[in-house]
């Protein structure tokens, strides 16, 4: 499964006085495999490019390829772009409409036309992923819920449609941060599992911590792409352009500021300690002589 | 999606005079002049309003096409307007016998007359709704209306419920587009099936956006609150209306086409 954008450009409102281009020209590859972080600066385009891994959107111009297949080619069926591709919204719980949680998580699968046990099959084992899988708790109303727990019913909608990919807009924006981990950490388990993984992003040491890529969106063009290692690396160039770096590497700019040999690659707390620990060493040995 | 094209109101962005009119002189004005065009008795007493009308346009830069869009819905009307009463009105020239009917020439003047005066009611008050931005039409509408607080009408209260939905459809429209993407992206469809079929396919996206309007009422109530909003005894404004020159100018005028209505229903 794998997704390809082609010289895709978006435009809004095209021909109006509210035109505006939210993307121009991007092209990506979205392998099997990936936990890709989308990164970028509020109004730089990658909710609008997100919008258009799953059809929502379709390009002005360009194209949106799955599997080698143009999905906005007559004929294309919509259903199997929305089956394949889940796509999570920023805030998701405020979609959330049916009386009880699991008849809310059952939504999606239904309009995938599923037989009613592979549905309740299904709503079940979402609602336990996302760790609610109290079955008294799939009878209560969604609106009776925590902030939180309602993020994770409304996570578990999509995760019912068994998407081979699953694309999310800030995902734990606004969690505390024990929920944040909590979400953060079942994405990633999903990840391990086989799904792929599409994260839009402003935290850094989140995008550290489990992204395998990240693409750096600046207005509406990709500005960066590989490796998290190699993105932090430019780490002012990252700052120009208003984004933060994970605190691993501010703490390594401070560190060379003054003067010690921190060194340039390390950005995840694993990395940190070991770095510290060799200059710590080093410096015991200095003090020692 | 297609609700992106929805466009509010029909103000006409522009920096005129007739735009900073205002909006209670503005207001009562349309008042003025929607009593003129029903003083005028006669085709030839129609030509200060049409004067006054050009004269606006040109001075607000509004061009007559966009007022003449408020025109259109209101085609059927007008052709209903105008066959009534060019078969209806009792004449005595016959002008055209078409066997079945005959239309006489009073009747065809009448029929004439009471269709540009409809016509002109609506360009008369789309140039005020062209010229003046939803939110300063409420307020002076509020100044307007305040008089009437001595027999407990709620004119500040009215004011204040207008302008805070004007401020949400926007909003609201956002938010619904945002849900209905939501909905699709888990399958929803809203665009097929019998019209029950599509009736049921709104209960995805009204609920959410209820609960949110309902959210966004209470955030704003508290808002409000915070800031010591208490109704509108003793608050000030920001922007303090003001009459200006432009204003006794623009009433002169009115003046003078009214005053020139009745001197041509004299005349002829």
């Amino acid at each position: 499964m794998q997704v390809t954008l082609e010289n895709v450009t978006h435009t809004y409102q095209p021909g109006s006085p509210f035109q505006a281009t939210a993307i121009r020209n991007v092209n990506l590859e979205i392998r099997e495999g990936d936990f890709l972080a989308l990164i970028g600066h509020t109004g730089s385009g990658k909710s609008t490019l997100a919008q258009h891994i799953n059809g929502l959107l379709r390009p002005t111009e360009g194209r949106v390829l799955l599997d080698g297949k143009d999905i906005h080619q007559k004929g294309y069926d919509k259903k199997e772009v929305r089956r394949k591709v889940g796509l999570v919204f920023q805030y998701p719980e405020h979609q959330l409409f049916e009386e009880t949680v699991a008849k809310d998580v059952a939504f999606g699968p239904k309009n995938l036309g599923l037989s009613p046990e592979e549905v309740s099959e299904r709503v079940t084992e979402a609602l336990r992923r996302v760790g609610l899988g109290d079955p008294a708790l799939a009878e209560k109303s969604p609106f009776e819920l925590s902030g939180g727990q309602m993020r994770r019913v409304a996570m578990a909608g999509v995760l019912a449609m068994r998407p081979q990919i699953l694309v999310l807009d800030e995902p734990a924006a606004g969690l505390d941060p024990q929920s944040r981990r909590e979400m953060l950490d079942m994405i990633s388990d999903l990840h391990r599992q086989g799904t792929t993984v599409v994260m839009v992003s402003h935290a850094m040491d989140d995008v550290a911590h489990y992204a395998t890529r990240a693409v750096v969106m600046e207005k509406g063009a990709i500005a960066m792409d590989g490796a998290p290692e190699e993105i932090f690396r430019h780490g002012e160039a990252l700052e120009k352009m208003g984004l933060d770096v994970p605190s691993v590497c501010k703490l390594g700019m401070y560190l060379r500021e003054n003067g010690l040999p921190f060194p340039q690659d390390a950005f995840r707390e694993d990395q940190a300690l070991s770095a510290i620990l060799t200059l710590w060493k080093g410096g015991k040995r200095h003090g020692a002589q | 999606m297609a609700l992106n094209d929805i466009t509010l109101g029909q103000y006409y962005p522009a920096d005129s005079a007739v735009h900073r009119m205002d909006p209670r002189v503005k207001i009562l004005l349309l008042i003025a002049l929607i009593v003129a065009i029903f003083l005028a008795g006669n085709l030839l007493a129609f030509v200060p309003v049409v004067a006054l009308l050009l004269a606006a346009s040109a001075l607000s830069h509004v061009p007559i096409r966009m007022m003449l869009k408020g025109v259109k819905p209101l085609r059927f009307i007008l052709v209903l307007t105008f066959v009534l009463n060019v078969f209806f009105l009792q004449g005595e020239t016959v002008l055209v016998d078409l066997g079945f009917a005959m239309i006489k020439t009073e009747s065809l003047i009448t029929a004439v007359h009471y269709t540009l005066r409809l016509v002109f009611l609506v360009l008369a008050s789309s140039l005020l709704t062209l010229t003046t931005p939803p939110i300063v039409l409420t307020d002076g509408l509020e100044r307007l209306l305040s008089p009437l607080r001595v027999v407990h009408f709620p004119a500040h209260e009215m004011a204040m419920m207008m302008s805070i939905a004007l401020r949400f459809i926007p909003t609201l429209l956002e938010e619904a587009d945002k849900i209905m993407k939501a909905q699709t992206a888990r399958g929803a469809d809203f665009e097929s099936g019998n019209l029950i079929q599509r009736a049921k396919a709104m209960v995805p996206l009204l609920v959410p956006l209820f609960v949110s309007a309902f959210r966004r009422a209470g955030d704003l109530a508290m808002a409000m609150e915070a800031r010591c909003y208490h109704g509108g005894e003793g608050r000030t404004r920001l922007r303090v209306l003001k009459c200006g020159q432009r204003d006794y100018i623009a009433c002169v005028v009115m003046a003078l086409v009214i005053a020139a209505i009745l001197l041509l229903n004299r005349v002829c």
